[in-house]
């Protein structure tokens, strides 16, 4: 068959659509304006997220590594116990659990905003040197929350606050490759070519 | 700089290298979502959301497929939403089908000549015919690009181009006699 624009009709297509009219003068001003919101967004969400990052004045390192092992046999206890309230998507050794209201005081000694759950989320990844959580609340960057792995081979974890919604989330390695969360259901395909997973908070029905 | 440069530094948080592919690649984005939506707001706002979607997911751009590729098919997403999106609208507003698909032909050249014959013909393909015209013949995207694009394989791509094409004849040839 023939496809290229030597043809007639390809060609006609073509200048057809060579011709459409410029886009609006503003329109290049109109997108820099809203890059410049949606980064001020970011900032702003982000800046309640302080507390968790490693060596913060709430948080010591050794005060990590006991939340973190708190949070596994919390997540074993979920897992076997099927906690009236928590919600998980999540395979042994990897996923995100919603942890139920209440409960969250007793396996990690902080708190977001409120209408928050806390959602702690967990991955294996053993040759990882670094493993980082990257979403839609933290604006995709992958240096704004990362994982503490517990003892020497054990999963990496976090705990973050996040409002009720729907939320698409991934795992950065090494700050590099990308992965879906191998313990949660994709999400649809975003068109961004890589897939993402999802987590729901603070709704019922399955994840 | 290329695109690929930049969109490695775009992808390390650099703003003033993400705005520099904003410049390079707006106008060709507005194009194709005016040729796919028809309408110039819906359009814009498209090609808005196209940007603002690809700065936050930077750091999951791979560049095995190329930057501008990569934004196409983002933008062709939001084409999908929006135009779906829109013609539910229309539906809601008592608007007929053959209005919906008509809303692909409005809002462009004065009438009369031999673009509006293509405007109508191209309205009445079916969105995924009349995205792969566009992409193949004004983009002049190779049919590699497209299937990864378009995540379908070259032969379905050219056996649903070879049928847009005979579409295409059959309705310059009917609405217009072959002009």
């Amino acid at each position: 068959m023939d496809d290229d624009r030597e043809d007639g009709l390809g060609r006609r297509v073509h200048e057809y659509y060579v011709r459409t009219p410029a886009a609006s003068p503003d329109l290049r001003e109109r997108i820099m304006r809203g890059l410049d919101r949606q980064d001020e967004s970011a900032r702003r969400a982000g800046s309640w997220t302080w507390w968790w990052r490693p060596g913060s004045l709430r948080l010591a390192p050794a005060a990590v590594l006991a939340a973190a092992c708190l949070l596994l046999v919390a997540g074993a206890w979920l897992g076997s116990m099927a906690l009236p309230g928590a919600r998980r998507a999540a395979s042994h050794d990897s996923g995100a659990t919603v942890l139920p209201p209440g409960r969250h005081a007793e396996l990690a000694s902080t708190t977001g905003p409120p209408q928050t759950h806390e959602v702690a989320f967990m991955l294996a990844a053993s040759g990882a040197r670094r493993v980082s959580l990257v979403g839609e609340f933290n604006g995709w960057e992958p240096r704004a929350t990362p994982l503490v792995r517990v003892g020497h081979d054990g999963p990496w974890v976090v705990t973050i606050a996040l409002p009720p919604g729907r939320h698409l989330y991934g795992f950065v390695i090494d700050g590099s490759r990308w992965m879906a969360d191998p313990g949660a259901p994709l999400a649809p395909d975003d068109g961004f070519g890589t897939p993402s997973s999802v987590v729901v908070v603070g709704q019922e029905g399955p994840l | 700089m290329d695109d690929s440069s930049l969109a490695a530094r775009a992808r390390d948080g650099d703003r003033t290298a993400f705005d520099a592919l904003v410049e390079r690649h707006y106008s060709d984005c507005a194009r194709l979502a005016w040729r796919l939506l028809g309408r110039r707001q819906d359009a814009e706002d498209a090609v808005q959301e196209t940007f603002l979607r690809a700065w936050r997911a930077m750091g999951r751009f791979e560049d095995q497929r190329g930057f501008r590729a990569w934004l196409v098919r983002i933008l062709i997403n939001r084409c999908r939403t929006l135009g779906g999106r829109r013609s539910r609208l229309r539906a809601r507003e008592g608007a007929d089908l053959e209005y919906a698909q008509g809303a692909v032909a409005v809002d462009c050249e004065p009438a009369g000549d031999l673009r509006d014959a293509l405007q109508v013909a191209l309205a009445k393909l079916d969105r995924a015919s009349r995205e792969l015209v566009l992409l193949k013949y004004g983009e002049g995207l190779d049919y590699g690009t497209l299937s990864v694009m378009l995540d379908t394989s070259v032969s379905a791509l050219k056996m649903r181009l070879m049928r847009a094409r005979e579409r295409l004849r059959e309705s310059l040839e009917e609405d217009f006699g072959g002009r």
